[in-house]
């Protein structure tokens, strides 16, 4: 996928601004932390669910190797997309072609309006990299589901009964009405649900 | 999940596997909505955003 978040950072770099830092405060220490935890709390729910990954290492695996592993992972993976989104979000103070296009549809928008510009060819290859990207969102979702059927059977043998598919069935029901229901509000449920996420799993990860 | 076994006993265990139960379907949910929004730029925003949303479920799941 790197390529293609490359090319969308090239597509975009010309509008990308160096905004000035706020000045500090107490106001922007608080937002500071709390933007952090958020931030925290995307990258530590991985922590439940590695184990039903980590398990396709062979067993006698160093732990200096499946730390390294799992480090350059997750560094790669969370640090470098993050700043991406950052640096897109750079693009809207001032540039009215940007505000409209966040308003419109959100993350998305920026990144059509990014490839808009470079004339109709580069535009039609937005649209390209575009799909590979929404495609790969639904690589991402694949894990989480397959995490919900390995957890629901571990909730007890009643559940263990009940094949995996009946469970990842029921919660591919319940997270696509869900989506659907919120689909207005997507920033404060990201937000919200995030901070949640970094409040239990951080309490339950030590104990792993 | 059973890991956590270990260090919380059974039922306690089953609590914190059902959290996480929570959590896959909420993580599933804003993936599927960061990538729909991402579709409905695609399209020109002429495709309603629910569609979107069960398109990009509806191929997660075939």
């Amino acid at each position: 996928m790197y390529p293609f978040f490359a090319i969308l950072a090239g597509f975009a770099g010309p509008s990308m601004q160096n905004l000035p830092i706020p000045a500090s405060g107490q106001t922007e220490m608080a937002n500071w932390m709390s933007f952090m935890a958020t931030c925290l709390g995307c990258a530590v729910t991985w922590g439940p669910v590695s184990a039903d990954y980590l398990v396709y290492m062979r067993e006698n695996t160093g732990t200096v190797r499946l730390f390294c592993w799992t480090y350059f992972s997750l560094v790669t993976s969370q640090i470098l997309i993050m700043a991406l989104g950052a640096a897109l979000a750079t693009c809207i103070p001032g540039n009215d072609a940007f505000q409209v296009a966040f308003n419109a549809a959100g993350v998305g928008g920026l990144m059509d309006q990014s490839f808009q510009g470079h004339g109709s060819a580069a535009y039609g290859f937005g649209k390209f990299v575009q799909l590979i990207l929404v495609l790969s969102t639904i690589a991402v979702t694949i894990t989480n589901i397959y995490s919900l059927g390995l957890s629901m059977q571990n909730v007890g043998m009643w559940a263990v009964k009940v094949p995996r598919i009946v469970w990842t069935t029921i919660g591919f029901i319940v997270f696509t009405v869900a989506a659907i229901v919120g689909r207005d509000d997507f920033a404060t449920i990201l937000e919200n649900f995030l901070n949640c996420l970094a409040y239990w799993c951080v309490s339950e990860i030590p104990f792993h | 999940m059973t890991v956590a076994r270990y260090a919380f006993g059974l039922y306690t265990g089953v609590l914190i596997a059902f959290v996480n139960v929570l959590t896959c379907v909420g993580f599933a949910m804003v993936n599927t909505m960061a990538g729909a929004e991402a579709f409905y730029a695609m399209t020109n925003t002429k495709l309603p955003l629910a569609v979107c949303i069960l398109i990009l479920a509806i191929g997660y799941e075939f």
